[in-house]
């Protein structure tokens, strides 16, 4: 079987790069704070942009910076970004996936070009894990989806606890060491923290994670 | 040993010795406690895993497209989409945009199928004259956007220093999305798995090219494998 003569016959000239369309998975909740956006973006609402930008911002800027390891760039992807989120609002369904996701799955695209411009050349087959441990790009999408919807939830954490977490898991203290370098009681300490993980993981819960 | 434990202090891995000795055996004996483990080691271990910089609380740059200034979408619409070649875009086309790894396409290796994970039909894919030869492939696409695509392909020729294979989902000439690129040895086969940026069903075909190093990213016109979605 041959498509030759049956399809479209493909010439030189041709744009290549992605044309985004996506769907989404189902999600119901009511009070989903992203509603709002999404109802703004429907209307083609001109706040919606912003009303996106303020809610995600800061975690597709941390991505990019992740995943590029070049602020520069990341600052030119993530403009790229949002202006893409925009301009293919109408096709997002939030029937088929979270606002979320779909932003993260633009942003990982986005990343993945300024990679490939970045590497234009090809790699040989016995190149490409070397390459690919090298990018951390082995994740499946869904779990890099994943991992950033946890950093997501992280800045809903009140302060509070969010610095409790952020010496534990990014500073690397010990409970102790926190009770000394802040001032507040051992018992205390340990108290936030079982706050800050009750509270991550319900929500963690609610975001279906 | 302090006869005390603390859920915090197991889950952090602060103990040692006669108080973890006492935590594990509070887990096999308080079902109370091991319940309160089970709840939080979940968050314990995805908060270790976040990148450094999801905890860094980087500033991003402005928002530099004001909302105004941006002509506002138009309505939901079934319609055919239309490839619109937007400059950013156009600066991309300049460059070749080939790569082996995931988000480019991740080559699974050459000794055949890899294990795939999920549902997705598999689809046939056949040669294209004149280049397809004897190639025969087959794609799995799993999922929409976001998703994932698995192509298995064998018999092609062996790529030279200066061309590639690279994968498309596509409609017709100004429709069409690269998935990623790949070069093929000696053997002939390749697995490719690459994420989907768009979803698959909204294209009729899978497409494998070979192009050229040449930094044109458009497709070359030259087919080599080809199935309906």
């Amino acid at each position: 079987m041959s498509y030759a003569a049956t399809l479209p016959v493909i010439g030189m000239g041709l744009p290549s790069a992605s044309s985004l369309r996506f769907r989404r998975t189902p999600r119901a909740e009511a009070a989903d704070p992203d509603s709002a956006i999404v109802t703004a973006l429907q209307r083609g609402d001109e706040t919606a942009i912003e009303q996106l930008y303020e809610r995600y911002a800061r975690t597709v800027f941390s991505f990019l910076v992740s995943r590029l390891r070049d602020r520069a760039a990341a600052e030119d992807v993530h403009q790229q970004v949002f202006l893409e989120l925009w301009r293919r609002s109408e096709e997002y369904d939030p029937e088929r996936s979270s606002l979320f996701t779909w932003v993260m799955v633009v942003a990982r695209s986005r990343a993945t070009d300024q990679l490939r411009r970045s590497q234009p050349e090809p790699r040989e087959p016995d190149q490409a894990a070397a390459l690919v441990d090298e990018r951390a790009e082995l994740e499946p999408t869904d779990q890099l989806i994943e991992r950033w919807r946890v950093a997501e939830l992280l800045r809903r954490v009140p302060a509070e606890e969010a610095g409790m977490l952020r010496m534990r898991f990014y500073d690397g203290l010990s409970q102790r060491e926190i009770a000394e370098r802040t001032g507040v009681a051992l018992g205390t300490v340990k108290m936030r923290m079982v706050q800050a993980l009750e509270r991550m993981r319900t929500m963690i819960d609610e975001e279906g994670g | 040993m302090s006869g005390r434990i603390d859920i915090s202090d197991y889950l952090l891995g602060e103990l040692s010795g006669d108080d973890l000795a006492a935590a594990e055996r509070l887990l096999r004996e308080d079902p109370a406690f091991r319940a309160e483990a089970d709840r939080l080691r979940p968050a314990v271990l995805r908060l270790e895993e976040l990148p450094r910089e999801a905890w860094e609380d980087l500033e991003p740059p402005p928002l530099a497209v004001p909302a105004p200034a941006v002509s506002a979408p138009t309505p939901p619409t079934r319609s055919r989409r239309r490839f619109v070649l937007r400059p950013a875009i156009a600066a991309l086309a300049s460059v070749a945009l080939v790569l082996v790894g995931v988000g480019a396409g991740l080559l699974l290796g050459e000794d055949g199928p890899a294990g795939t994970s999920g549902g997705g039909e598999t689809l046939a894919l056949a040669p294209v004259e004149p280049r397809g030869g004897d190639a025969t492939g087959s794609a799995k696409l799993i999922g929409a956007a976001g998703g994932e695509a698995v192509i298995d392909v064998s018999s092609l020729s062996p790529n030279a220093p200066d061309d590639f294979y690279e994968l498309w989902l596509l409609n017709a000439p100004d429709d069409l999305v690269s998935l990623g690129s790949f070069k093929v040895g000696s053997s002939g086969r390749a697995t490719v798995r690459v994420p989907l940026p768009v979803d698959p069903s909204q294209f009729s075909y899978v497409d494998l090219s070979i192009e050229r190093a040449d930094g044109d990213a458009s497709h070359s016109g030259r087919s080599v494998l080809r199935g309906p979605t």
